[in-house]
């Protein structure tokens, strides 16, 4: 229940302050890259520097941080040639797309159109890769190793 | 609280994310697997899959940490931004920034598929960086190779639009 319930406080903690700074993962590299931007990009750095401390610091203090740091471990290659396609095939798509996921449900609450379009297509999408990418994917893994 | 649209305070949001995403794994058992506090792929599909389970009967895998309740955080952003919109004048019906609307329901269905493959948003690849994940740190720079390759597509197109 309390890790339900977290989720929810921080969902709407980020949800508010996503909406106000307009933050976006994708567009955050996505100007960086095209117009040297670097607006939304601090954001993305921010994640990484505010996962970075806030991990260390719960580490040394005894919060339950199994396994940290990882460093570079990956079950398999086929695991790992799937991951990157999978990223860049985002990274991709979401450029067209205008948004990473976590902007997209800050526009549909927004009342933003194509933004709730793409979550109908978002959720779809899960229906089907729980149903019929997930069957190929265990296939494709077993065959690659 | 009026948010001023400065570069501080985006990066500040960014840290108040990872330090929330953080506090939540140590604290609020939200885990395994690592860095899953916040996950913009992973905690939708585990909420879907946990409704389905439930109405269905399905047996879709659900994370360890949402097994008995689901995962709230879309729900909770979904109730944030509706606020701040709402507060700001901002909650209207609007048609959004993709202009055809079939291809705005075929995004979202590749990228869920997309992301799921990967298992992360690209949130919550920046904390698994974070976290000091090599593979997460592949996986941020192949993020970036695909906006990189969907941006010189953007430009090939429109050269081949500008008339000589």
């Amino acid at each position: 229940m309390t890790a339900a319930l977290a989720t929810l406080a921080v969902g709407v903690l980020i949800g508010y302050l996503g909406q106000r700074s307009k933050f976006c993962t994708i567009s955050g590299i996505r100007d960086f890259i095209m117009l040297k931007d670097s607006y939304r990009f601090k954001g993305l750095i921010g994640i990484i520097a505010g996962g970075a401390i806030g991990y260390t610091a719960f580490w040394l203090i005894g919060g339950d941080i199994p396994g940290f740091p990882i460093g570079f471990n990956f079950d398999s290659t086929g695991l790992l040639i799937v991951g990157i396609l999978g990223s860049v095939g985002m990274g991709f798509f979401s450029v067209f797309a205008e948004g990473c996921p976590f902007r997209q449900h800050v526009m549909a609450a927004e009342g933003k159109g194509s933004a709730l379009l793409f979550l109908l297509g978002f959720y779809l999408g899960i229906v089907y890769f729980n149903i019929v990418t997930i069957q190929w994917l265990e296939l494709l893994l077993r065959s690659v190793g | 609280m009026k948010l001023k649209l400065n570069t501080y305070r985006v990066f500040m949001i960014g840290i108040i994310m990872g330090l929330s995403a953080a506090v939540i794994q140590a604290y609020f058992q939200v885990q395994p697997p690592e860095a899953y506090g916040i996950s913009f792929i992973g905690h939708p599909n585990d909420l879907f899959a946990w409704i389905t389970n439930r109405l269905a009967g399905t047996e879709w895998p659900v994370r360890e940490a949402f097994l008995v309740y689901p995962a709230l955080t879309v729900v909770g952003v979904l109730i944030g931004s509706a606020a701040a919109a709402s507060r700001n004048g901002q909650l209207k019906l609007q048609p959004g920034p993709v202009r055809k609307k079939f291809l705005a329901v075929i995004f979202g269905f590749l990228i869920a598929n997309l992301g799921l493959l990967w298992g992360s948003c690209p949130i919550r690849t920046g904390l698994l960086v974070g976290y000091g994940s090599g593979m997460a740190v592949i996986a941020l720079l192949s993020i970036a190779a695909g906006v990189l390759l969907a941006i010189l597509l953007v430009r090939i197109r429109a050269r081949k639009g500008v008339p000589k």
